[in-house]
């Protein structure tokens, strides 16, 4: 299982190390940056601008500004924030925190409602209720995160039950601990639902068709014939069987959750780091911008990392193949 | 043919038509401000005047007739050909808004159809680009292996190492942010379409693998057939479900694509309506909620996925029957 995991981090060094580059290339690209913006700014004198554009290596090729941004990197330093005048490293964590936490407890959500209901769903197969889900679950397929987000930011100005934005109160300070803990979720909730509705369709749609294609096999035909409760043979044989392809689903969607996450936070105004990077993008704060898209690519690849350690641990057959 | 190709093919056909013929279906130009209609809530069609019972109007102070066929902003229908022929419209100075108009008052109905124009377009070229790309690339590194395969994979891991829309978003800012718009048009379905091609070369590149191991593909190899033509008349009439699938799967997401974008402002420029500048510029959700008509294109946006969603699953049970 280890080697597993220190394999998968060695291989995503260099990964990571293009993701850097094509950004900064990227970025370099575009003409002007962010100096040049403020340059504009009669309050800035001419000797700020040339002291930044040398501290940050501006003024040189990019071949030269990219060492010394690795060369940065490896102590820990993610370069400036011009936009925000602090260390882009401390933004980027908070932000990054904010989606994990979104993301999270949007996926948590997901397969709170997918797991039971699929498993509901091929019980009951055919019959009323299963033709509702698999048919919401259609509805939900095609309804895209953007136009879910803003309707439930349409309904949150309009019942006032929840907050439009944000992932605090303004008088969250003087808050006690838990009521800030509360005050957090309320915020959380929104965003995570539609998330969660989004995502929903796919868990829920798989695990349904797993488990019926499962349900004819003959082991479970023995199952029944040895008289066990249909409960026992839908937990402990189908459904322990039906989780594989769930898990490589879960790992992929990670990368699908950011995106929509991304557009669900561009929406709600939820400070995570899509929409640092939206910002960031367009006041061309380059070390910001890199350090978001380092950051979610490195989100990513730890997703599916931990897909396959999930599978690893869930199925003995690709443990012993991996020869962990 | 199945039912749900069928209803997948009926609604796209209709919204592609509705998407050509946009300027002879909406009664105003959609840049038109009808300045003394800001927000204008939807019109009402009253049935039956004092000549004659039938007859629909609408009310602004007297009755005007609701007329059909009407002569009005000059266009050019399919692109070439030179008409002021609209299928509805009243007399000034009353105004027909089927959908409502939005802050400047501009039709909403009108900037819709014009928006599936927009988002259509963008979605077939991108399919354009991306699926000639992903075939070529695919069908090389899955039919030879080797090196090409490694680089090719490598490749593509890089492009689906980052969430899609923070790829989009870089790659959108390395061109300057104020562009005339078929500029801007252009540069999206580049961008686009670049970050398509990997996910749909991953899976042609697997289904190629498997491909390559049938008995028809080795007797075509033992029977000394050149490569190219293994390629192209045995593995490629064998991917065309797969192909139809995924890019029926594709063509939502690129739409979502351009719809993020625009909504962020990195899209197409204000006067040419797009769905996603159109949901911004309500400005606010508190607004969004009260002219809720403004809405439109989110519901637009539903039935577009939706078409795309029934014809990839249909298409899916055409190329697959056996696979339910």
């Amino acid at each position: 299982m280890l080697k597993l995991i220190r394999q998968r981090f060695i291989s995503l060094l260099p990964l990571l190390l293009a993701v850097a580059l094509g950004s900064f290339l990227l970025v370099r690209l575009a003409p002007g940056d962010f100096l040049t913006e403020m340059s504009l700014n009669p309050q800035v004198s001419a000797e700020t601008l040339a002291r930044l554009r040398e501290q940050y290596a501006l003024d040189q090729p990019w071949y030269a500004q990219f060492g010394k941004w690795l060369a940065g990197i490896v102590r820990g330093d993610f370069g400036y924030s011009f936009a925000y005048s602090c260390p882009a490293s401390g933004l980027v964590y908070e932000r990054l925190l904010n989606t994990a936490l979104l993301a999270t407890t949007g996926l948590v959500l997901t397969l709170s409602l997918a797991l039971p209901l699929g498993l509901l769903a091929a019980n009951q197969r055919g019959k009323a209720i299963d033709r509702a889900l698999v048919f919401l679950s259609a509805l939900g397929l095609s309804t895209p995160s953007f136009l879910l987000a803003l309707l439930a930011v349409v309904f949150a100005a309009r019942s006032g039950w929840f907050p439009i934005g944000g992932v605090r109160s303004l008088d969250s300070e003087q808050l006690s601990a838990t009521g800030r803990l509360a005050d957090f979720a309320h915020h959380l909730i929104l965003p995570a639902t539609v998330l969660a509705i989004r995502q929903f369709p796919g868990f829920f749609r798989q695990l349904r068709a797993e488990l019926l294609e499962i349900l004819t096999q003959d082991y479970v035909l023995a199952a029944r014939a040895k008289g066990l409760p249909e409960r026992t043979i839908f937990i402990k044989h189908a459904f322990r069987n039906a989780i594989n392809p769930l898990i490589t689903m879960l790992g992929n969607s990670i990368g699908s959750l950011l995106s929509g996450a991304f557009i669900v936070e561009a929406i709600m105004s939820w400070p995570g780091l899509g929409s640092l990077t939206v910002s960031s993008l367009l006041s061309r704060d380059l070390f910001v911008l890199v350090a978001c898209l380092i950051f979610a690519a490195l989100l990513l690849a730890l997703g599916n990392l931990l897909a396959d350690v999930l599978l690893a641990l869930a199925d003995p057959r690709i443990r012993q193949t991996k020869r962990l | 043919m199945n039912r749900k190709l069928r209803c997948g093919l009926l609604l796209l056909g209709l919204l592609v038509a509705c998407a050509t013929l946009a300027d002879f279906l909406s009664p105003y130009d959609p840049a038109e401000q009808h300045r003394e209609f800001p927000f204008a809530p939807l019109t009402a069609i009253h049935i039956g005047t004092a000549e004659s019972f039938w007859r629909p109007f609408v009310f602004n102070g007297q009755q005007y007739p609701l007329r059909f066929f009407v002569t009005g902003a000059p266009y050019r229908l399919l692109g070439f050909i030179p008409c002021r022929t609209h299928l509805f419209g009243v007399q000034e100075p009353a105004r027909i808004f089927l959908l409502g108009s939005d802050g400047l008052g501009r039709d909403v109905f009108s900037r819709t159809l014009y928006g599936a124009r927009l988002s259509l377009t963008i979605a077939a070229v991108a399919l354009l680009v991306s699926i000639p790309l992903a075939l070529l690339i695919g069908t090389l590194s899955g039919f030879y292996g080797g090196w090409i395969d490694f680089i090719c994979m490598r490749l593509m891991e890089l492009f689906l190492a980052l969430p899609a829309l923070y790829l989009i978003i870089a790659l959108r800012s390395a061109l300057p942010l104020g562009l005339e718009p078929e500029k801007v048009f252009l540069a999206m379905v580049m961008v686009i379409a670049l970050f398509g091609w990997a996910n749909l070369a991953r899976i042609v590149r697997g289904a190629t693998l498997g491909l390559r191991e049938r008995e028809f593909v080795q007797a075509a190899i033992a029977l000394g057939a050149s490569d190219a033509r293994i390629i192209v008349r045995h593995l490629l009439p064998n991917l065309t479900g797969l192909i139809l699938t995924q890019a029926a799967l594709a063509a939502p997401s690129y739409i979502l694509a351009e719809v993020s974008l625009s909504y962020l402002g990195l899209g197409v420029p204000e006067p040419l309506p797009s769905w996603g500048g159109m949901l911004a510029s309500v400005g606010g959700v508190g607004q969004l909620g009260t002219y809720w008509w403004n809405l439109a294109p989110g519901a637009a946006i539903f039935m577009t996925t939706l078409a795309f969603y029934l014809l990839a699953e249909g298409l899916r049970e055409w190329s697959d029957p056996a696979r339910k």
